[in-house]
């Protein structure tokens, strides 16, 4: 090996390329339906209510409870549609056989499938329900430091130590949290409206459900610091004392 | 095999080189074979607050770039023979720094010593990342005011996944909180943080509190690590502190608000 000169070591010391396994959270398009216009309208509230955290974010469009194995005759217009809405679809998971060819065709990937999936479709045991069957909750027992994500998917989340400034913890379900809250909640994110937020002390910097926000600055006065209960109710939110 | 402490915070100027000299120092002074490594590539700083800064010949990353073997690089301290620094690079960048290069050179003090002290450049980014991948022990230094505790609060959260004791899944990084600058004065008009807030915060366990003090500066002026100040009330605070990272129980001094008598203003302390 020839001696190399001081000037070509910097640029040998670290390899140019590396392959790692990322993890993200991917908002989810559940469709049962392939009503274009009522697609439409939906993803228009959907990107309404939270317009930068649609704006070029990654989509995987699910068709697990989609009722036929056929692919979706107007699928490149419904893919069409949700690029329209400003976000970008990666991805399809729970697809059929000919799903997934047509998913192919389009460039989309095939997202790795569901635990509970077999490779088959998973037909609905109740159409049109909001919640899956009942998973046991995620239960968080360290405090979330800022900057730290925690997502229970299909499930509630229970926190028994502190949510730190700057952090953020989401769950399709409800969200217990038995410690300070000082960071972000967002509970029922896959459109539950019928999730809850408990919180002993709270002081959170942005809370949700089902997509229905409120910043720290618009909580009620009386709330802050003490036990609370949060629902969504006629798409409002409503807070009452635990 | 050698312990590995990383001293680190997130927040810059809160005190993480002048902890690393202290503490670094204070091993020594208890008979521990140290070294203590600047792993600021660009911004170095050890070698100016341990005052040798006019005996850099080769630095860390000569060492990882195979240019100088760690004897010639190693620089002895003149106080105290148990002591030695490995200090950075000030021409090049955190680029030259590599997992497994920082892991051969770790390796190879390993071998000689009893303690390695990683001092930490500020921020979330490839320095200091590096510099607790193979941290056995944390001390996250923070000052009693709201964007430190929120900076070190960021950095424990990165302690417990971007380690390698979190990669391999191995028993956690032990984490110490260090609040360096604290002032009873200020906590007591309002101004700054409590104990018990930042406690309520980060909790972690409190390993020592280091006052305001001036004598970190005219210490820093004169490349003398602060422990070695005794009349100092810091280098008394980083003295227990010492003691306490070895197993000794000792309650947190210059914590509570001194009421001054007359000749206490007159001569100041």
């Amino acid at each position: 090996m020839p001696e190399t000169s001081r000037k070509t070591t910097v640029e040998q010391a670290t390899p140019a390329f590396d392959m790692k396994a990322g993890h993200f959270t991917v908002p989810t398009l559940l469709i049962r339906d392939d009503d274009s216009d009522a697609l439409d309208e939906f993803l228009a509230n959907q990107v309404a209510k939270l317009p930068h955290f649609f704006e070029q974010a990654p989509l995987v469009i699910d068709l697990s409870q989609y009722p036929s194995e056929q692919p979706l005759e107007n699928f490149p217009m419904i893919v069409g549609m949700i690029r329209g809405h400003g976000m970008i679809p990666v991805g399809v998971r729970g697809a059929s056989q000919e799903q997934r060819e047509h998913a192919r065709l389009l460039e989309l990937a095939v997202m790795p499938r569901l635990r509970n999936q077999q490779g088959e479709k998973s037909v609905p045991a109740a159409p049109k329900s909001a919640s899956p069957k009942h998973r046991p909750s995620l239960v968080v027992e360290e405090p979330v430091r800022s900057g730290q994500r925690i997502y229970a998917e299909g499930r509630d989340l229970v926190l028994l130590a502190g949510v730190s400034s700057g952090a953020e913890v989401m769950a399709d379900g409800n969200i217990h949290a038995y410690g300070p809250v000082r960071g972000r909640m967002l509970a029922g994110v896959r459109e539950n409206t019928q999730a809850r937020i408990f919180c002993r002390d709270m002081g959170a910097e942005l809370v949700a459900i089902a997509g229905r926000y409120r910043v720290n600055e618009d909580l009620p006065p009386r709330h802050i610091g003490r036990s609370v209960q949060i629902s969504l109710q006629d798409n409002a939110l409503q807070f009452a004392s635990l | 095999m050698a312990r590995i402490i990383v001293v680190t915070s997130g927040k810059g100027g809160v005190g993480k080189t002048t902890t690393s000299a202290a503490f670094a120092m204070g091993l020594a002074e208890r008979g521990h074979r140290t070294v203590v490594i600047d792993f600021d590539v660009g911004l170095r700083n050890l070698d100016l607050i341990m005052g040798c800064e006019r005996r850099v010949v080769y630095d860390f990353v000569n060492v990882i770039q195979g240019e100088a073997g760690l004897r010639q690089s190693l620089i002895k301290d003149k106080r105290n023979p148990n002591l030695f620094v490995l200090p950075a690079s000030q021409t090049r960048d955190k680029d030259a720094l590599t997992v497994e290069g920082v892991g051969k050179v770790l390796d190879e003090l390993s071998e000689d010593f009893d303690f390695i002290v990683c001092d930490s450049p500020a921020g979330i980014e490839k320095g200091a990342t590096m510099a607790m991948y193979y941290a056995d022990d944390a001390i996250v230094v923070s000052n009693p005011e709201v964007s430190s505790v929120r900076d070190s609060d960021r950095m424990i959260g990165i302690l417990s996944s971007k380690s390698r004791r979190a990669e391999r899944g191995e028993e956690p990084i032990n984490e110490y909180l260090l609040v360096t600058r604290y002032s009873p004065e200020r906590v007591h008009k309002g101004e700054m943080l409590s104990l018990e807030d930042v406690q309520e915060i980060l909790a972690l366990n409190l390993i020592g509190v280091i006052p305001e003090s001036e004598s970190v500066l005219n210490s820093s002026n004169a490349g003398v690590p602060v422990i070695l100040d005794e009349s100092s009330n810091a280098g008394q605070a980083y003295n227990d502190m010492v003691d306490r990272y070895l197993g000794e129980e000792l309650p947190h001094r210059f914590i509570t608000l001194q009421k001054k008598g007359l000749l206490g203003r007159l001569f100041g302390g």
